[in-house]
């Protein structure tokens, strides 16, 4: 069964601004400082002041919640973290200077963009990934490995059912279980479900 | 209760996405304890000021790292006066008396173990006031968890090498009696080793034992566990009393698992990790990396066995597993109990080839930063020199898997990534130490390795897309970062070929056309930089083009609007190289257009009112160079204060510094062709000390250098119109010694400088001095050649300066003997006659000077340089002449060698009849030839 507990629970990002709670901000770091270290890499900084700007842009979003400055009814908070994230690089890349290839106005191509496919798609992945190994020890096992059957290795429903030994009808039932949970999972860290209108 | 029912559509985009990306990035430990600390306030009040200035009888240096069991300083051992590590407890401030005294006794035993692999304890120390400390040896090297975030994956031989190392240090640790209890790599350090090769480096475990009890009991009481738990073993967590031996073994496997996959055996929050340790099979490693050998990947999970009597009962039966690996003997561990699981993983998850990722292992170099730089450089070799085998695994994975192209070339944009630091840290410790020109090779040689066979690869990737041209486009950038040319413009031209691959609709894309444009204006570059201006303006017509589509398809873009005029700037800039003055005023006026429409939605954007400055100090030196002094002074003016405005805007950013500094040096060159050399000479004075501090502070930045160099080569033109021909000199000379250092990035300038350092030497009669100054235009040349091949216009120039040198060379002699100037070959006695011509009219023999004229016109009429040396020792006459009709009649006569120049070469727009102040500054600039009056210095 799923765990009915996640629906009255406050979203991660809210209980961030819960300046006691320390596990918050833990699991958000967690979650989300493997993402922002990988995207700084990505724009090219090396490992020292990608250690640097992670830093400060976690000091940022620290802020920027405290202060409400993200609020879901404004906008999506992939958007906001993407624009700290891009404002941040973009402002340490104009000040440093260091990499001689800029000193060259010609040579002045920087990856950033007004919608940047590469931020949505790692935001994504990253998300996906844990909240689908957050679902899984909330199912039994029978209803997990139908729902993988389906989802994961692309089987019918009926290949799926003679694999596992439920019914045809228990193993839709077992993925869109699944599926809902995985929603409200993601919900439960970006503040909003997987909806198309949310997509790139 | 209801829920909202999923969009199953966008949850299939989601997992396709992690699918195809997967997901093996890890923070480094120490990073995420200190991100940790961020909301609990305490890194924000860590300023360097409140470091201690001493514990104990040590002088702290700096802040090394901070963590929940306490925080490390670098320091000075006065007394031994040795780097140490001192590491300060952080429980140990309550330390009741019993505690202390264990802590004591521990301590003793610690200092006296030593092992290659341990890092030792060289103290225990326990202050009256303040918490306990230890002192250990400052170890010059990253962690092993700084490694694996830099490369994502540790090549296995090399993890299994490093485990092996480990192992051996636990072992003897737990001879001696202790646990560690807290292994991870984190607490691995990779110190560089000094024996040199074939060692590379050692790897250290540290922190270990000392009052873990304590600590833990803390921990566990508070509920707190700093970082992530992931390397505790599953009786840690639910007996921490009952530990033994095989707690460790456990950690080693963790670490050893993250080493080949990049990530820890579990990941999440806090309580998630904690739960699947005792109850989760972590994911198979070969599952992450197929790269894996099987027998390693069953060391690491025996030692991640669940029940600690399924794993290795010591760690030196590891280790011996290990040797049995590395010595391609079987291991005498079994998959036992594993098939069924490993069926459902393997098939689950086929995981992206990591191919690329072993390319990096070759440039590990880049990371270690605070490693010094020769031994980064035997770092750096040697691992590529062990992983050779690993890279011909690669190289063959890389190209059976082809068809993954995506996948290959998010790998390879990452690796080039790698790639440029490493280049670009070469560069910065060449301008640290300049006498590392061997460490700058091999680093070079690296790099340059590695992007051959990443370019081997992209070769062998089916089909194309807008991704594949990026990863060309950076191939080729750090070429040029090294001044490699030739190779840079392979890359653009294949990368380009490639690109007409593309189906048509992808083509019409902005993306694709702004990247295609933008190559072609790196080829315009790449052509400038080998003295090949055509080729830099035909280039630079297809950048201009595809850019303007880009921008059509896209009119709003503030970005690509910017990309069109600094393309139309940089084909302006190989126009002038030209003296096409037209051409060069069209593009920049062009230029000048896009940023003026951006300029009422972007009032305080000051990159673009950089651009303006920018743009219009070019148009101000174009217009200069066309005599057109009244359009110039204008353009001027606007330069300068548009950089007032950017400075108004961002006075401390160092790019707008620098414009305001380009524009003032601009307004001199105007000023210098006005003839008002005096004001030219103040203004520049008083900038010489900011530009020689721009330059001193980012010796790294050619861009600056290049700012002082030309300074210095306005000044001394400035000199020359005040006749003060020594300082001149000095001038020059330091300006071509600048653009010397600089490599092949200032050729064409240098040539150009080169020139008026030998004109300036001739005007103080130093004729020994100009030849030897021929003797740098000739390296000059050869440079040039190298790094653009043979040339026609190259080999020209040379046999035009070796006469000259020739020339220069026997001077002296021919005005004492004049009749051995007809035993000399035509092509010296053009330049001889000439020289000589200059020496008799300068030294008040103009009837002798006017007789060498026109026996070296018998020998070339159609030379232009012949013309121009008539147009100034006419107007040299002229101004020295004795009455006003004399003074008339050279003027003429000048006027009619400017004709006979313009008509042998209309792009020498010298606009003479129209302007009057041209005589008035060949008179001042007597010495000047054509390309260096009408040529442009920016």
């Amino acid at each position: 069964m799923a765990d009915f507990s996640q629906q009255t629970r406050p979203s991660l990002l809210t209980r961030l601004r819960d300046l006691t709670d320390q596990a918050a901000w833990e699991e958000f770091l967690t979650i989300y400082g493997p993402l922002v270290f990988a995207d700084l890499r990505r724009r090219g900084f090396n490992h020292a002041d990608t250690e640097d700007l992670t830093q400060l842009i976690f000091t940022r979003v620290f802020q920027g919640i405290k202060t409400f400055d993200y609020d879901r009814n404004r906008g999506r908070f992939r958007d906001w973290l993407g624009t700290i994230i891009r404002n941040e690089a973009i402002r340490v890349w104009r000040t440093q200077k260091r990499q001689p290839t800029v000193s060259m106005p010609e040579l002045e191509v920087s990856a950033s963009g007004e919608s940047d496919p590469e931020w949505v798609d790692a935001f994504q992945a990253r998300i996906y990934t844990i909240a689908l190994e957050r679902c899984r020890p909330r199912f039994e096992t029978t209803t997990w490995a139908a729902f993988e059957q389906v989802w994961v290795h692309g089987q019918s429903a009926s290949e799926a059912a003679a694999a596992t030994g439920l019914t045809i009808e228990s193993v839709y039932v077992s993925k869109s279980r699944v599926l809902s949970a995985l929603s409200e999972a993601i919900l439960d860290l970006t503040d909003e479900h997987p909806m198309f209108s949310t997509g790139p | 209760m209801t829920m909202a029912a999923p969009d199953e559509k966008e949850l299939e985009r989601w997992r396709d996405v992690a699918r195809s990306r997967g997901d093996s990035t890890s923070l480094p430990p120490a990073l995420f304890a200190k991100l940790l600390e961020l909301k609990s306030g305490r890194a924000t009040e860590e300023s360097p000021s409140e470091l201690p200035e001493r514990i104990g009888n040590f002088r702290i240096l700096s802040l090394r790292g901070r963590g929940g069991m306490g925080i490390v300083y670098e320091a000075i051992d006065a007394e031994l006066n040795r780097r140490v590590a001192i590491k300060v407890l952080a429980s140990g401030r309550d330390l009741d008396s019993r505690a202390r005294e264990r802590f004591r006794r521990e301590g003793r035993a610690a200092a006296s173990l030593q092992h290659e692999n341990l890092v030792p304890v060289y103290a225990t120390e326990i202050p009256e006031t303040g918490p306990p400390f230890l002192v250990m040896p400052f170890i010059d090297g990253p962690t092993l968890a700084n490694w694996i975030a830099l490369q994502r994956v540790v090549p296995p031989r090399v993890a299994a090498q490093i485990m092996r190392q480990i192992a051996g240090g636990v072992q003897a640790l737990h001879e001696a009696g202790f646990l560690h209890r807290d292994i991870k790599p984190g607490n691995i350090l990779l110190a560089i080793s000094e024996s040199g090769p074939p060692d590379l480096f050692v790897p250290k475990l540290t922190d270990f034992g000392l009052a873990r009890e304590e600590e833990q009991a803390t921990m566990t009481t508070a509920g707190a566990i700093a970082g992530t738990p992931s390397y505790l073993s599953p009786e840690q967590i639910h007996s921490p009393a009952n530990v033994d031996a095989r707690a460790d073994v456990y950690a080693l496997g963790a670490t050893l698992y993250e080493c080949l996959t990049g990530v820890p055996p579990f990941r999440g929050a806090t309580l998630d990790v904690l739960k699947m340790i005792g109850d989760t099979e972590p994911v198979l490693p070969r599952a992450l990396n197929r790269e894996i050998p099987r027998d390693l990947e069953t060391i690491c999970l025996q030692c991640l066995a669940k029940r600690p009597d399924k794993r290795y009962a010591t760690v030196a039966l590891m280790q011996a597993d290990l040797d049995r690996y590395l010595a391609r003997q079987p291991i005498l561990a079994r998959p036992a109990g594993m098939i069924e699981r490993s069926m459902r993983w393997v098939s689950r998850n086929p995981w992206p080839t990591t191919a690329m990722v072993l390319l990096l292992a070759g440039v590990v170099a880049s990371g270690l930063g605070w490693a010094s730089a020769a031994k980064q450089t035997a770092l750096a070799n040697d691992a590529t020199r062990n992983e050779t085998k690993a890279r011909e695994d690669a190289l063959a994975a890389a190209a059976a898997a082809t068809k993954s192209r995506e996948l290959a070339e998010q790998q390879a944009m990452l690796a080039l990534g790698t790639i440029n630091n490493l280049v670009g840290q070469g560069q910065a410790v060449a301008a640290r130490y300049p006498n590392t020109l061997g460490l700058r090779k091999d680093l070079a040689e690296l790099a340059v390795k590695d992007l051959k066979t990443l370019t081997a690869s992209m070769d062998q990737i089916e089909g194309i897309d807008l991704t594949t041209l990026r990863v060309y486009t950076r191939i080729s950038e750090i070429y040029v970062l090294m001044s490699r040319y030739p190779e840079a413009r392979q890359q653009l031209d294949r990368g380009l070929q490639r690109a007409r691959e593309l189906p048509a609709e992808l083509t019409a894309t902005v993306d694709v056309q702004e990247q295609i444009g933008l190559m072609h204006q790196l080829q315009s570059s790449i052509a400038m930089r080998q003295m090949r201006p055509q080729d830099a303006i035909a280039a630079g017509n297809e950048a201009v083009k595809t850019l303007t589509e880009a921008l059509r398809l896209e009119p709003n873009s503030y970005n690509l609007a910017r990309k069109l005029a600094i393309a139309h700037n940089s084909r302006g800039d190989a126009s002038s190289f030209l003296q096409q003055t037209q051409a060069a005023r069209d593009d920049h006026l062009a230029a000048l257009a896009i940023c003026e429409k951006l300029l009422p939605d972007h009032v305080q954007n000051t990159q673009l009112l950089r651009d303006l400055a920018y743009t219009e100090a070019r148009l101000a030196t174009v217009l200069t160079s066309g005599f057109d002094l009244v359009g110039a002074e204008a353009h001027s003016k606007a330069a300068s204060d548009y950089a007032d405005r950017a400075m108004a805007a961002a006075p401390n950013n160092a790019e707008t510094q620098r414009a305001a500094r380009i524009a003032k040096m601009d307004h001199c060159n105007t000023l210098n062709v006005r003839g008002d050399f005096a004001t030219a000479e103040k203004i520049l004075q008083e900038l010489q000390p900011e530009l020689d501090t721009a330059a001193a502070g980012e010796r790294n930045n050619p861009a600056l250098q290049r700012d002082a160099a030309i300074g210095l080569s306005i000044r001394g033109i400035a000199q020359i119109g005040l006749h003060r021909y020594d300082e001149a000199a000095v001038c020059f000379d330091r300006s071509l010694t600048i653009r010397e250092s600089l490599g092949a990035l200032t050729i064409p300038d240098r040539i150009q400088i080169g020139n008026l350092l030998i004109n300036t030497e001739a005007l103080r009669n130093k004729y020994d001095r100009a030849a030897k100054v021929c003797d740098r235009n000739l390296a000059t040349l050869d440079l040039a050649e190298r790094s653009a091949g043979p040339n026609p216009a190259i080999e020209q120039q040379r046999q035009l300066t070796r006469a000259e040198k020739k020339a220069y060379q026997i001077l002296p002699a021919v005005i004492e003997k004049p009749e051995l100037f007809e035993k000399e070959p035509k092509e010296i006695q053009i330049q001889l006659g000439q020289a000589m011509a200059l020496h008799y009219v300068r030294n008040h023999n103009s009837e002798m000077g006017f007789q060498m004229l026109e026996k070296v016109r018998m020998i070339d009429m159609n030379s232009l340089q012949v013309h121009i040396t008539g147009l100034y020792i006419h107007t040299i006459s002229a101004d020295l002449a004795k009455d006003k009709s004399e003074r008339e009649r050279h003027l003429t006569a000048a006027t009619e060698c400017a004709n006979q120049a313009i008509k042998l070469d209309s792009s020498v727009k010298l606009g003479i009849l129209q302007f009057p102040e041209l005589l008035s500054l060949v008179q001042h600039q007597p010495f000047l030839k054509p390309h260096q009056v009408f040529g442009t210095d920016q």
